[in-house]
C-alpha cells in the first residue's frame, strides 16, 4: 500500500510541473497550494505549479508568465493556474459533459431540463440562509478571473471556469451579467444549442429590460442558427 | 422375398406426416422413427376380390416409445397365401376309382418385432424381425402288392418350414423437408431347420437387397414419395394433407408401385385416404392391380418364378384395408424441448441481487406444436438453490425457437469457501406439472470472497457485510456521542465519516496486501480482522461502514491504464453547495453531485489506502480526482467511473 501512496504523490507532483511565475505584483495577491486550506502571500518571481489557486485583492494584480505566455490577473479575481491554457472545442465539450456526468441523478427520477434553474433557492429554502461570507464573494472572484481568461482568448477554458464555479458558488448563478457574458462565450465558440439551453436558463432570471431584450435578441439568432442546421 | 419388398397395405407415407400411419414401418423403412408420443395400437382389416371375396384381420400391432427408444410388436394373421395344385394325369386306386394326387403349400407370416432409436433430430435407426412359417403338403403314391397284385394307395407328406428374417435401416433428415433412408432386405435369414431338397425350391426368395427410400415436401404438407429396390423395383407416390381445424386431419395418397417380376411395368397402384386427430387414425386404402388376376395358373409357372412377396405378387388379387389406429398418451404431451443451452456468466455468491437482474444462462428453446407456447422456465444450481428458481414466462411462436433467460436467486446462507465445479439444471415447463424438457450444464461456483474485477459488483461486497459494519460503527461513534451532540445537524454526517475513517485507520496496521489479487476481495469483517487489505477491500470496508451510519457513498474506479487500476471513495457530506465552507476553504477538494431528489451537495474524494488520517486521505483523494477525473477528462472519456453504492 505504500507504493500505491506513493505512486499517488508522484502522480499527483508530476501532474503539476508546469510552473508560473509571479511577476509585477500590485497591492494583495495570495496564493493556495494544492489542497492546503491556508493562503499565502506571493512575493515577487514566486514559482507556482499548476495545482495553485491564485487571488487578487481589491486595487490589487498580478502578471503571471510561462514561457511566451503572459497573463495578468486584475483586482478582485480568483484563478485556478490549471485553467490557464488552450483548449480545444472538443475538450470544452468533454467537460461540459462531465458535468452533468458527475451530477447525474442516482435514481435518474429527474429530467435534465429540471436541474439548474432552481437549485440555488431549493437549497437555500432547506436550511438556514448563511449570512454572506467571504467565500460568496470569492465566487464573484472567481467569475472575474474566468471573464479574464475569456478576454485573454482562453474561452473554452473560461467556459469551464464559469460553469465549475456557477455550480459551487450557486449565488453566482443568479449574477446575470455573468450568466450573459458565458453564454455569449460559448456563442462565440460555436456551441448554439449549449448557448441556447444558457439563454432559456438566464430569461428565468430578474433582468432588466436591456439584458431582457439581449437575451431575446440571441434566443431568436440561435433559435435561427439552430433551425438551419 | 425380394421383388417390391417395401410394399405396404395401408399405403405409401412421408415419413413426417402422420403419426399412426407409421406405427408399421416393418416393411418400407425399418430404421424410422415413429412421431408416436407413448403408446400406439393399429389394427387393418379388409378384403381380397378374388373369386370368392375372402376377408381377414390382417393386422394387430402396438407401438410403445420410451424417450428416444421405440419398440413394436405386429401379428399379421392376414399375411398368408395359400396355393393348391391338382395335376392333370391321374390313376386308379384299390377301389378301382380313379383318384388325383394334389398338393397343397401355405406360406404365412405371423409376427415380428422391431425397435429404432433417435440419436438426433438428423438421424435414427432401427431393426426388426419376423417369423414366416411354409407348409408343403404333398400327397404321394404309395405302391403296395397284395395277392401278387399291384396297388396304388395314396399318403400324405407334410413338411414344415419356418424362418426368421431380420433387416435394418438408417433414416437421415437433412433438412426439415427432405428424408432419406436405406434398409436392408433378407440381411439375416435364420430357418430353423433343414428341409428336405424335394420342397427346396419352393420356399420363398430370399436374395439379398436392398432399399433406397427419398420423402420430399416442395410445398407445406404435400410430399412426394420414392422407394427404390436395387433389384429394380420401384414404388413411387404422391401424398398431401389437409388440417380440418384443431388436431384434425385430412391425408390422401396413391402410390404406383413397379415389381420385376408381375407386369405390366406399373404392376398396380395403393390409394389412400386417412383421417386423423390426436387420439386416433382412421384409413382406407387399396390396392389395384393393372393386370386381370387369374385364381388358376400353371403348376410349372409357379416352380419357375416361385414366390417373391406374400402380400403383392403376381397371385395376389385387388385388396380394400380399412386400417383404425389409437394413440394412447399415458405421458403428458410435450410441447417445447430444448435446443442448447449456453451459461453466460459464472456464478459469484456474493453478488446477489445481480442474478435477479441478469440472466446467468440462456437456453435455446424449440416449440414443437403449431401453436405459440407459454414457456416457463426454471433453474437449479447444486449446491446455491435449495428449489427450483422460475424465470420470467416467455411465448415461443409455433414451430419456432426462441430465447429463454434464467435467472437465479443466491441465499444469504451461502457461504462457499472454495471454487469449484457445480452442475445446473434447466427445466422448461408448459401446461403440464412436470416439466417437458430438462438440460444439465457444468457451471463454475466462485467461493464468497471471488470478484469478477468489476468495480460495479464491489457494492455487493459492501451489502453483506452490513450487520458487522453497524456495530463496529456503532460502537465507535459511541464514544464520540457528546461531540456529535453539539454539532449542527448539516455537519454531522461529515464529522461522523471523520471519526469512523480515523478510528479505522487505527485499526488497521499495514503489513501488506494478504492477496494482492484482483478476484479476491475481503468482506469488511475480514479487513478488520487481518488488519489489511489491497485497495478494494480498504473502499469496500470504509464505504460498508459509513453506509451502514447513512452516509451515502460512491466508489470511484480509475480504470485499468498500464495495468494500474485504482478505486478509492466519495463521500457524500450531505452539505449544499453554499456550505462546503463550513468544511473547506480549498474550492478543489470536493465535488457538486446532484441527489436523487435534484438538490446539489457536497462530495468529497477520500483515498481509503491512505491510513494516517481522514483529512489526509481526503487531501490526497481529491488531489487525485481532480487530475485524473476532472483535468484529463477522465469522467467523460470514461477512463474514471462513479458507482453509487446504493
Amino acid at each position: 500500500m505504500n507504493k500505491v501512496i506513493l505512486f499517488l504523490f508522484l502522480f499527483y507532483c508530476f501532474n503539476f510541473a508546469q510552473t508560473y511565475k509571479a511577476e509585477k505584483i500590485k497591492g494583495s495577491v495570495k496564493a493556495q497550494i494544492g489542497s492546503s486550506e491556508n493562503w499565502t502571500e506571493v512575493k515577487e518571481n514566486t514559482e507556482f505549479k499548476e495545482n495553485t489557486l491564485i487571488m487578487t485583492g481589491k486595487n490589487s494584480s498580478v502578471r503571471l508568465s510561462h514561457g511566451d505566455l503572459h497573463f495578468t490577473l486584475k483586482e478582485s479575481s480568483a484563478l485556478s493556474l490549471s485553467r490557464l491554457r488552450k483548449m480545444s472545442i472538443d475538450e470544452l465539450l468533454l467537460a461540459l459533459a462531465m458535468e452533468d456526468m458527475i451530477n447525474a441523478p442516482k435514481n435518474n427520477d429527474r429530467k435534465k431540463s429540471e436541474s439548474t434553474a432552481v437549485y440555488g433557492s431549493k437549497t437555500g429554502s432547506s436550511r438556514d440562509e448563511p449570512e454572506e461570507r467571504e467565500a460568496d464573494n470569492f465566487g464573484i472572484k472567481r467569475m472575474n478571473g474566468a471573464v479574464q481568461l475569456a478576454e485573454n482568448g482562453f474561452k473554452e477554458s473560461a467556459s469551464v471556469t464559469a460553469k465549475e464555479t456557477f455550480r459551487k458558488y450557486p449565488d453566482t448563478k443568479n449574477k446575470a451579467f455573468y450568466r450573459i457574458y458565458f453564454a455569449n462565450v460559448l456563442y462565440e465558440c460555436g456551441l448554439y444549442a449549449e448557448a441556447f439551453d444558457e439563454f432559456r436558463e438566464i430569461k428565468s432570471l430578474e433582468l432588466t429590460e436591456k439584458e431582457k431584450s439581449e437575451v431575446d435578441d440571441k434566443m431568436n439568432l440561435l433559435s435561427k442558427k439552430l433551425t438551419t442546421f | 422375398m425380394t421383388a417390391q419388398s417395401s410394399f405396404g397395405l395401408s399405403g405409401l407415407w412421408p415419413a413426417f406426416q402422420s403419426e399412426t400411419s407409421l406405427l408399421n414401418s416393418y416393411e418400407s423403412a425399418p430404421s424410422n422413427f415413429s412421431l408416436l408420443k407413448d403408446w400406439g395400437l393399429m389394427l387393418s382389416y379388409g378384403g381380397e376380390f378374388s373369386n370368392e371375396t375372402n376377408s381377414n384381420l390382417y393386422l394387430i400391432s402396438l407401438s410403445k416409445r420410451l424417450q428416444e427408444h421405440n419398440l413394436s410388436i405386429r401379428y399379421t394373421p392376414g399375411y398368408q397365401k395359400e396355393f393348391f395344385f391338382r395335376p392333370i394325369e391321374s390313376y386308379r386306386g384299390i377301389d378301382s376309382l380313379l383318384q388325383s394326387l394334389s398338393s397343397r403349400f401355405s406360406y404365412k407370416e405371423v409376427f415380428g418385432f422391431g425397435y429404432s432409436y433417435k440419436f438426433n433430430n438428423l438421424i435414427s435407426t432401427g431393426l426388426n424381425f419376423r417369423y414366416f412359417t411354409e407348409d408343403f403338403n404333398s400327397e404321394i403314391l404309395d405302391i403296395n402288392i397284395i395277392s401278387d397284385s399291384l396297388y396304388f394307395s395314396k399318403i400324405n407328406r407334410a413338411e414344415k418350414n419356418n424362418f426368421w428374417k431380420g433387416d435394418f435401416g438408417v433414416t437421415f433428415y437433412p433438412f426439415e423437408k427432405l428424408f432419406l433412408s436405406i434398409n436392408s432386405v433378407n440381411l439375416l435369414i435364420m430357418d430353423e431347420k433343414k428341409i428336405s431338397g424335394q420342397n427346396e425350391i419352393y420356399k420363398m426368395k430370399r436374395e439379398k437387397d436392398a432399399l433406397i427410400g427419398l420423402t420430399y415436401s416442395p410445398i407445406n404438407n404435400y410430399y412426394f414419395n420414392f422407394i427404390y429396390e436395387t433389384d429394380n423395383s420401384l414404388e413411387a407416390g404422391l401424398a398431401g394433407s389437409l388440417k380440418l381445424g384443431g388436431s384434425e386431419k385430412l391425408s390422401f395418397g396413391a402410390a404406383l408401385f413397379h415389381d420385376k417380376l408381375q407386369s405390366p411395368f406399373f404392376a398396380g397402384i395403393v390409394p389412400a385416404l386417412s383421417f386423423s386427430t390426436d387420439l386416433f387414425n382412421i384409413s382406407v386404402s387399396g390396392v389395384k392391380y393393372f393386370s386381370e388376376r387369374n385364381s388358376i395358373q400353371s403348376f410349372s409357372e409357379f416352380q419357375n418364378s416361385g414366390l417373391n412377396n406374400i402380400i403383392n405378387n403376381k397371385y395376389s388379387f385387388d385388396k380394400l384395408i380399412l386400417t383404425f389406429g389409437f394413440t394412447l398418451n399415458t405421458l403428458p404431451e410435450r410441447l417445447v424441448k430444448f435446443g442448447s443451452v449456453e451459461v453466460l456468466k459464472d456464478i459469484y455468491p456474493t453478488f446477489t441481487d445481480d442474478y435477479l437482474n441478469t440472466p446467468f444462462a440462456v437456453g435455446y428453446v424449440i416449440n414443437l406444436t403449431d401453436n405459440p407456447v407459454n414457456v416457463k422456465p426454471s433453474s437449479h444450481i447444486e449446491g446455491i438453490n435449495n428449489e427450483n428458481i422460475h424465470s420470467p414466462f416467455v411465448v415461443i411462436p409455433p414451430k419456432d425457437t426462441g430465447k429463454v433467460f434464467f435467472y437465479t436467486m443466491i441465499p444469504d446462507t451461502v457461504k462457499k469457501e472454495k471454487t469449484g465445479i457445480s452442475y445446473a439444471d434447466f427445466y422448461l415447463t408448459t401446461v403440464n406439472e412436470t416439466s417437458d424438457d430438462k438440460f444439465q450444464k457444468p457451471v463454475l461456483v466462485n467461493s464468497k470472497n471471488a470478484w469478477d474485477g468489476k468495480v460495479t459488483n464491489l457494492r455487493y461486497f459492501i451489502k453483506s457485510d452490513y450487520d458487522f459494519s453497524m456495530g463496529f460503527t456503532k460502537q465507535i461513534l459511541s464514544k464520540y456521542k457528546n461531540i456529535l451532540d453539539t454539532l449542527s445537524e448539516a455537519l454531522t454526517p461529515f464529522f461522523k465519516a471523520k471519526i469512523i475513517f480515523n478510528n479505522l485507520v487505527k485499526e488497521i496496521v499495514y503489513t501488506s496486501d494478504p492477496r494482492a489479487s484482483s478476484e479476491h476481495v475481503q468482506f469488511p469483517h475480514e479487513t478488520i480482522k487481518l488488519k489489511g487489505g489491497d485497495c478494494e477491500d480498504l473502499a469496500v470496508c470504509c464505504s460498508s461502514l459509513l453506509e451502514s451510519v447513512g452516509i451515502q457513498t460512491a466508489i470511484v474506479d480509475y480504470k485499468k491504464e498500464k495495468e494500474m487500476g485504482h478505486v478509492n471513495i466519495l463521500i457524500n457530506t450531505g452539505l449544499s453547495p453554499i456550505e462546503a465552507n463550513l468544511i473547506t476553504g480549498n474550492d478543489q477538494k470536493y465535488l457538486i453531485r446532484k441527489s436523487s431528489t435534484g438538490i446539489d451537495e457536497v462530495w468529497i474524494p477520500v483515498e481509503t489506502t491512505s491510513l494516517t488520517n481522514f483529512e489526509s486521505a481526503w487531501d490526497i483523494g481529491s488531489g487525485k480526482f481532480f487530475i485524473d477525473a476532472i483535468q484529463s477528462f477522465g469522467i467523460s472519456k470514461g477512463n474514471v467511473e462513479i458507482i453509487d453504492v446504493y
